[in-house]
Order: structure tokens, then sequence, then C-alpha cells
């Protein structure tokens, strides 16, 4: 009971911080725009574009670019958490306290998380708001909100997880530029049309949702990855379980570290 | 300017800023080259490793040295002290981007003095002006991310819209190639049109873009007090 209400309290923290960062809002909105750009617009029909597809892909598709824009922002976001607490003297005073260290870390974790991620939700349902309007209809909408689960979330766990935990033993700078790295070799590479260089996109383990999209929902993204269901929960077990385990051994370094001081 | 570049004066900087900016150029190019050097071992096809090698100079350190400005723009732990000194911190801010910028550019003229010696197939341009290769778009990162650091009061939002901007690019080359007006914008020129009549334009724009937002860094930390109120802060 004690150690559900450090988290809770580790939780709402954190979530006031991140909902009182205005960069958070900025930066987001300004992410926003390019998931727009990238769901409702296209060369061949301008803004129309949406009308050319029935509503599940229309959902499916907003679903997908909103993931693939804004977890970008989130990833970054989230990576200056932790070495603040170092910057501002906090683990010092976290040290002086009776509560397990581990209940505030997991408190953190979402507290931030939850914070980034509300400018993303406002975004998805803008969204789909646009997708009824341009449709005239409000068929498989209920579709947005397990494909939010599905698609979104677990990218969102994965990349907050490695955000958290990686600036722990990275310069912020270097994480930030690892993971913008990461972002565009693991995610976007092919869409860059580079080849010959090895890869994680096309591979279960890219964060980009692509294989969720298609083996949850058979609106298949990309020419080259048609998704099976199994491939999709695959997915979706490894975005879990590499969030665990980048959160278990940022407990444990972190639990050497109070050994250490 | 003698004390300006002082050399104990610039090891102070150094110090305050923390060994890391020196050894995040190095990180990125041995990034890399190192891809490269294993990929060659994998018989990749040179032209791919010669795309690698030189993306490594145009985007990679570009991008780093864009992020290692926006992190000293918005941090220093005596700030408080720094605005109370007689040097106006606008002045300390220039040095310690002196600083990064010359270090950048003394690993970017290296790598492509070896790269030219080694594997001269990797670079499209000979040694003098294949300088700009790396220069326009360094500078382009490093004057934006810096005002942008300023302007969102948080490096990591500075960061978010470089990489926004770097990833956006990289996808949307073919629309920046065919698109007239937005040639001279585009960052990689010489990784998907080495050979193009406005490459020379392009690489001048993107430095004439750094040096307007130099300029407005500077009128923007004339009002020291403005640098307490970061995020980061």
């Amino acid at each position: 009971m004690r150690q559900l209400s450090i988290v809770g309290g580790a939780l709402r923290y954190e979530f006031s911080m991140q909902m009182h960062r205005g960069s958070v809002w900025v930066v987001l909105l300004a992410l926003s725009v390019v998931a727009v750009f990238a769901s409702f617009y296209n060369a061949q029909h301008g803004w129309d574009r949406i009308l050319s597809l029935i509503p599940k892909e229309a959902v499916i598709d907003w679903t997908v670019s909103t993931n693939w824009s804004l977890s970008l922002g989130f990833g970054l976001l989230l990576a200056d958490r932790l070495p603040r607490n170092k910057r501002t003297k906090m683990n010092e005073l976290f040290g002086a306290f009776s509560g397990s260290p581990g209940a505030r870390l997991l408190g953190k974790y979402l507290g931030s998380m939850l914070g980034t991620a509300v400018p993303i939700l406002l975004c998805y349902l803008v969204g789909l708001v646009y997708i009824i309007v341009r449709l005239q209809s409000v068929q498989d909408l209920w579709l947005a909100l397990p494909a939010f689960l599905a698609v979104t979330i677990p990218s969102l766990i994965f990349v907050g997880a490695f955000s958290l935990a990686c600036p722990a033993v990275l310069w912020v700078p270097l994480y930030q530029f690892l993971f913008i790295g990461y972002y565009f070799w693991g995610i976007s590479f092919y869409a860059v049309g580079f080849s010959g260089i090895p890869t994680l996109c096309g591979t279960v383990l890219t964060s980009g949702g692509v294989f969720r999209a298609g083996g949850f929902f058979g609106v298949q993204y990309d020419l080259f990855i048609h998704a099976t269901l199994a491939e999709a929960i695959a997915s979706t077990v490894l975005m879990f379980a590499c969030a665990a385990i980048a959160l278990f051994a940022l407990w444990g370094y972190l639990a050497w570290q109070r050994m250490q001081a | 300017m003698k004390k300006f570049l002082s050399l104990d004066v610039l090891r102070h900087e150094l110090r305050a800023m923390g060994f890391l900016v020196l050894f995040t150029p190095l990180f990125v190019i041995g990034l890399y080259d190192g891809l490269g050097a294993l990929m060659s071992v994998g018989n990749a096809r040179q032209s791919v490793i010669g795309t690698l090698l030189s993306a490594g100079l145009e985007s990679g350190l570009s991008l780093a040295a864009g992020m290692l400005i926006a992190w000293v723009t918005v941090h220093d732990t005596a700030i408080e002290l720094q605005l109370t000194i007689p040097t106006p911190y606008r002045v300390t801010a220039l040095r310690r981007y002196a600083v990064i910028g010359g270090w950048t550019a003394v690993v970017a003229i290296v790598t492509t003095l070896l790269l030219h010696l080694l594997t001269p197939w990797a670079l499209s341009k000979p040694l003098g002006i294949g300088q700009l290769l790396w220069l326009a778009p360094t500078f382009w990162f490093a004057g934006v991310g810096a005002i942008l650091a300023l302007l969102l009061r948080s490096s990591a939002a500075a960061g978010v819209v470089l990489g926004g901007f770097w990833i956006g690019e990289l996808l949307l080359h073919g629309y920046f190639l065919t698109t007239g007006w937005m040639q001279p914008w585009f960052l990689f020129a010489t990784l998907y049109v080495p050979d193009a009549s406005y490459w020379l334009i392009n690489r001048l724009t993107l430095i004439g873009l750094a040096l307007a937002c130099f300029v407005a860094v500077w009128f923007f930390l004339r009002n020291s007090e403005w640098r307490l109120e970061m995020e980061d802060a």
C-alpha cells in the first residue's frame, strides 16, 4: 500500500511537470502538423486523399501516422527527465527518504510518459474528428481505441523506457543524437530510399507500428511488409519486453550507484 | 579579440561545458566510419559505403553539432554567477560556440583528408570546395539549434525540432530536389545531387541562414536575464 502511494505521488508530480512544460506542447503540436500531412495529404489527391480510403483504413492510417511522427518528440522530450534529478540535487534528497527507489522510478516513468502523451492523445482525437467530418461517417470509428492501444501505446512504452534509462549512462545530447539515428535507421530507413545497410526497419523490432497495424487490423502499410497476426503479437510482446528490460537495468544501475555513494 | 581567444579562457570554457563536447564529434565520425569499415569487410557495394562515409560528415556531424550547441546554450550550472561578471554573457556564449565549432572543424577536416587519401571514391568534390560538404549543414544546425534552444527555452525541445528537420529533409528529399524554391534550403545536397548546378548556391544559402540565426542569438542574449528563464535552468 505504501509503495503504491509512492508510485502515485511520483506519478502525479512528474505528470504535472510535463503538462506545465510549454515546450512539450509547442513541439508536439508542431510534430502533429507532420502527422496531418503524412496521413491526410499526398501529391496525387491533395487534401482529398482521405476520400480515397474506407473508414477503417483512414482510422488506422491516422493512428500509424501519429505514432510515427509524435514518438520522435516523445522520446526526445523524456530524455532529460532522469538527469534533471541529478542536476537539481534531488537524488540526495530522495536518498534520505524511507520509500522504495523502485516505486519512485516507476512513478517517474509512468507520470512523465502520461504527461507527454496528453498532447499526442489530443492530436489523435482532433484527427478523428477530421476523419468523421470528411468521410461523413462514424463507421469503424470504434477501432480508434483498440488501434491507439495496440499501435501507439506499445511504441510509447518502448521509446519511453529507453529514453528514461539510457541518459542514466549517456550524456543527454549524445543520447538524443543516437535516438534520432535509431529513429531514422530503425523506422524510416526504407522510406528514405537507402538500401544495402543492415537495419531494424522491416523487422518486428521496429517501433513504427506497421506490423501491429497490419497484423491486428489488416491494413498493410508498406510495400515491403505484409504483417501476419503472429508478427503483430511478436512485435507487441517485444516492445513490452524490451521496455521492461531497459527499466529493470535502470533500476539495477541506480541501486548500484546508491551503494557506491 | 586576443582575450576572446586566449588559450586559458578557452580551456576554462571547455571545462565548464565538459569534455564530452570534444568526444561527441569523434564518436559520430567513428560510428559512421566504423560501420563503413565493417561493410567493406562484408563486401558491400562501394557506392553504398561511399554514401555512408560522406553522410557521416554531411548529416551526422552536422546534427551532432546542432545538438551540442543547443545544449550549451541553455545549460550552465553557474549561470547566476556568469551574469554578475563584467564580461557580457553573450561573449561567453559565443566563445563556447567557437570552441565547439573549432573542434568540429578540426575533426571534419582531418576526416576529409583521411577519406581523400584512403577512399577518394567516397568524396564527390575536390578537397578545397568539398569542405562545404560539412561546413554548410553544420553551421546551419548550429545556428538554428542555438536560436531554437533560446526561443523554446529547452535544449530537449530544440533537439526535437532539429531531429524533425533532419529526418524530414531526408524523407522528403525528392520534394526538395524537384521544387525550385526549396533547392537552396536542402541540407543534404551533396548526398543526393553533388553535381547540381545550384550546389554552391545551396551551400552559401545555408551559411547565410546560419549567420542570421547567430545574429538573432547575439541580440537575444543582450538581455541576459532572459537566459534565467530557461526550463532547463
